[in-house]
């Protein structure tokens, strides 16, 4: 047997060479998996409600549907409930960008079925996922380097939403805004290259229309600012509202027991509210397209508002697969069209039509809701191409961001994480920068049995002669607890008490990627001992730093004699 | 994965798999076009039975919010189909909400601002709106619009509701041009030169007019329509002759019989018709001047005002121009001139102070007296 043609062999691309063209891959493939998703929930939502379903067919077809999903997302595909955004964030910031191969195909599924069965979610969010999912899939079949498989994560979340949306620059600063947080990344060109290439194939398919036929709305008054002002402000409080209302009814759900029947459970709530309500179903662009172009009354647009919020809220937080992106786009465009309706009303100078106070809504509720007011200036501005618009909507979408920043202060899909005790870092952090918690933190720590008593932990205290210590297992720390708690509980009668009974389970800690400055400032608010927790779980604890450590951190390394 | 590595034998793996993946990615391509499609025509499919439904169907054309849910599913499923957008927006409308049908249109009109449906739909929601610019501007956009020869009917037929609305708006002036228009427009039809004529008269122009009802009865020399028209065009421009001739030929009189009579009390009492002797124009003036000054007497029965004494003051001219009448030798001429212009103040203070004259002699002498108050001289 003769060997191999040599030359043949040697004969490969560089790896910039290979990840530029990998990324315009992707990009068609990340479009046409948007355009799929889309054409599938759009079937599926045929399939289940045909032309003009019975009353009980309404009712039932979420539960069922939802119920279907459930089993699929606690035993199938456990990584894709909900919108998918958090997820490709957690990937691409905490596992080298790495996704498995089943998460495209199930969030597909689940995403098809309980946006098609009726869920008041979007597309676009599962959509990322799908793109995002893809690229780090094919990036590794590749065998690219892991940081390279990591940089295609944002790539195809690009090149999914810009075919998502038809907006391929809000794609592009999407993907640099919300999952990499980071405006001065370098990927820029590579995303940019995936969302052209998504967005023309997308095109090539659906033809050149907008997502929302919008016409060209004029900026007609100054005066008309203080309508748009009062826009943000609601679209600000309408924002918090949401916010905290999702991340509420989610926690309270996942106390509950049977996760599989979350979803159902949801999906009977929803069939409720589609009997009266039917608007709020699905993704309901349809229903925006005519708030944007005033082709709805007052009360119609003020009931989706809300009635889209409470559906939403319900949706997501009993677990089902679907984004948030479309409903924050329908409830601004309906508050932004009811608030135009009575300023068409009652104002005493000329103003644009409500169309284009639904318009800056949208604009509004994406930047207070997602908190990425770039990308939601560049997706309203994509969408009418118009210069005009983009005054109001710079005011509108600053009020809607300040009101949701000083009220919910962590953006949704950071709380989200946070619930499932993911802690993500604000910005992508170099690998070479200065010391970090990693590096001075002790990894032999004691830790308390949570369940040893009160007064059986003062005794070791007083053997050890420690101030505090961590109470829990390395999987599962409860918390940190002072002997000065300790001495309180023990003399309010609780001695005999399980020592979890003392800690909170809140209490200070860092990651193991923050730096040392931020080590020094949370260890002086703590009792002595800091905890370094995961931050894929933060209930498990990979180390402690104590004042001891960082002098010891502190010393010069000793170099190495010469000669 | 046997084949993939064996040709990873041959080139580098990675240009194996990079031309699976452009494989892949033709067939997704196709694969998504073919769905793309099959789902546009199963929208277009629901669309058109949804308007259907909602046009043709079962929905109670009286129930208006399940007209209007059923055409918004036509316009959701369809949304570059104008025909739905349209009927959603007159069912919007015949809901009574105006102006959301005005924004449906006028969102629509973004989209095709050529089309002549859309314009002539928005130029009829706001003429009914009183809006007299916007629905102008409307109208004209639609006959721009339909400029191929196959639109002529239906070109005609938008100016003349254009005409129709300008008039009732009382904009003459703006009417007359389009009037002017539509006369190169017209074909050769008697009904087509009445229905011209009938506007220009409503105009003011009643010239053009006359030469329209002309047109139509040189067609059709019988058409009532006509024969009233001219007849009442004549009448317009003081050609009481003619307007007589007109008039007295049109077979049904009942909207005619008042004008007639008027025209023929203006041929029977006026002193300055020519060819008539002198002792018949001094009869006339006696007479003009008898039938104002009974009118003066019945209005001055009637009122205690400071006009009571402006009356009085007529009458007694008038008594003072019969006893010259009577006496004789004043020129015949000058008399009749003199009869006409009291009679004529007669009148028009008797109108002043007891309201418009009724009877068919006064209203002739009230014109003969303006007539003579146009006339050079």
């Amino acid at each position: 047997m003769t060997g191999p043609p040599e030359p043949l062999v040697r004969l490969r691309l560089r790896e910039h060479q290979l990840f530029l063209l990998l990324s315009i891959v992707i990009g068609i493939l990340a479009g046409l998996a948007a355009v799929l998703f889309a054409l599938g929930i759009d079937r599926v939502d045929r399939l289940l409600f045909g032309l003009n379903p019975s009353t009980i067919r309404i009712l039932l077809v979420p539960a069922l549907a939802s119920l279907a999903a459930g089993i699929l997302l606690t035993w199938v595909f456990p990584g894709v409930r909900g919108s998918g955004i958090p997820q490709t964030k957690t990937a691409f910031h905490l596992h080298q960008g790495r996704i498995s191969a089943r998460v495209p195909f199930g969030k597909f599924i689940t995403g098809v079925l309980c946006v098609g069965s009726g869920h008041s979610l979007g597309r676009e969010g599962p959509s990322v996922q799908i793109g995002a999912g893809m690229a780090s899939a094919l990036g590794r079949w590749l065998h690219l380097p892991p940081h390279r498989v990591k940089e295609l994560v944002p790539v195809g979340a690009a090149g999914a939403l810009a075919a998502a949306f038809n907006t391929p620059i809000a794609a592009v600063l999407f993907a640099l805004e919300e999952i990499i947080g980071d405006m001065n990344a370098t990927l820029l060109g590579s995303t940019v290259v995936a969302s052209v290439a998504s967005v023309v194939v997308e095109r090539s398919i659906l033809g050149n229309e907008p997502l929302f036929h919008v016409r060209p709305y004029a900026f007609v008054n100054p005066a008309e600012l203080l309508g748009y002002a009062i826009l943000g402000v609601i679209g600000g409080v309408l924002s918090v509202i949401f916010c905290r209302g999702l991340l509420s009814l989610r926690r309270l759900v996942q106390k509950a027991p049977q996760s599989w029947l979350h979803p159902a459970i949801g999906g009977l709530a929803i069939g409720a509210i589609l009997l009266v309500v039917p608007e709020v179903k699905g993704v309901g662009y349809e229903y925006v397209d005519q708030a944007l172009n005033s082709g709805l009354v007052l009360r119609t647009m003020a009931t989706l508002c809300l009635v889209k919020l409470a559906a939403t809220v319900i949706s997501y937080s009993s677990g089902n697969a679907g984004g948030i992106f479309a409903p924050s786009l329908f409830i601004g465009a309906m508050a932004g069209g009811a608030l135009g309706m009575v300023i068409d009303q009652v104002a005493p100078y000329p103003h644009a039509e409500p169309g284009a106070y639904a318009l800056v809504g949208m604009g509004a509720l994406f930047a207070g809701i997602v908190r990425a007011p770039i990308t939601s200036v560049f997706m309203i501005f994509e969408i009418t191409q118009d210069y005009q618009i983009l005054v109001p909507l710079m005011v509108a979408n600053l009020l809607s961001f300040t009101i949701s920043r000083k009220y919910q202060r962590v953006p949704v899909y950071d709380a989200l994480l946070r619930q499932d005790r993911i802690h993500l870092p604000r910005v992508a952090l170099p690998g070479n920068m200065s010391r970090s918690a990693r590096d001075v933190m002790r990894r032999d720590m004691a830790l308390f049995n949570p369940q040893s008593s009160v007064d059986a932990a003062l005794t070791r205290f007083a053997a050890e002669s420690r101030s505090a210590v961590l109470v829990g297992t390395a999987t599962r720390v409860e918390g940190v607890v002072t002997i000065d708690e300790l001495v309180a509980a023990s003399s309010e009668g609780r001695g005999s008490l399980p020592i979890q009974s003392v800690t909170d389970g809140d209490f200070i800690h860092v990651h193991p990627d923050h730096p040392l400055d931020l080590v020094i400032e949370r260890l002086a608010e703590t009792p002595g001992i800091l905890p370094v927790v995961s931050r894929e779980d933060t209930r498990r604890v990979e180390g402690i730093i104590t004042p001891d450590d960082l002098a010891l951190a502190a010393r010069p390394r000793r170099r190495p004699k010469m000669g | 994965m046997g084949t993939l590595e064996g040709l990873a034998r041959v080139v580098h793996r990675e240009f194996v798999c990079l031309t699976i993946l452009v494989a892949t990615v033709v067939v997704a391509f196709f694969v998504t076009r073919t769905a793309a499609s099959v789902t546009t025509s199963s929208h277009r499919r629901d669309a058109h039975t949804w308007y259907e439904i909602a046009t043709h169907g079962t929905i109670d054309p009286a129930a208006s919010p399940a007209r209007i849910t059923a055409l918004r599913r036509a316009v959701a499923n369809d949304p570059d189909n104008r025909e739905y957008r349209l009927a959603l927006a007159a069912a919007v409308d015949a809901s009574g909400d105006t102006s959301a049908a005005q924004r449906i249109l006028r969102a629509l009109r973004e989209a095709a601002p050529d089309d002549s449906r859309i314009n002539l739909a928005l130029a009829r929601l706001e003429a009914r709106g009183r809006d007299v610019d916007a629905s102008r501007r409307d109208y004209e956009n639609v006959l721009s619009e339909l400029w191929m020869p196959a639109s002529a009917a239906q070109r005609r037929a938008v100016r003349l509701e254009l005409i129709d609305f300008l008039l009732a708006n009382g904009d003459s002036m703006r009417a007359l041009p389009e009037l002017l228009t539509l006369t190169t427009e017209i074909p050769d039809q008697a009904a087509s030169h009445i229905e011209l004529g009938q506007r220009m008269l409503r105009a003011g122009d009643a010239r053009r007019a006359r030469d329209q009802f002309v047109l139509a009865l040189a067609l059709d020399p019988d058409d009532d329509r006509a024969l009233s028209g001219a007849g009442r065009a004549a009448f317009a421009l003081g050609d009481y002759v003619a307007a007589g001739r007109y008039l007295s030929a049109v077979p049904d009189q009942t909207e005619t019989r008042e004008l007639l009579q008027v025209t023929r009390e203006v041929l029977a009492r006026d002193p300055l018709a020519r060819r008539i002797g002198t002792r018949e124009r001094v009869r006339r003036v006696s007479g003009l001047l008898q039938q104002a000054g009974v009118r003066i007497d019945d209005c001055a029965a009637r009122i205690t005002s400071a006009a009571l004494l402006h009356l009085r003051a007529l009458r007694a001219d008038a008594d003072a121009l019969q006893t010259t009448i009577a006496r004789g030798g004043e020129d015949a001429r000058d008399l009749s001139e003199d009869g006409v212009d009291l009679a004529y103040r007669m009148e028009a203070a008797a109108d002043e102070a007891c309201g418009a004259a009724q009877a068919p002699a006064d209203r002739a002498i009230l014109l003969i007296g303006h007539r003579t108050e146009g006339a050079p001289g």
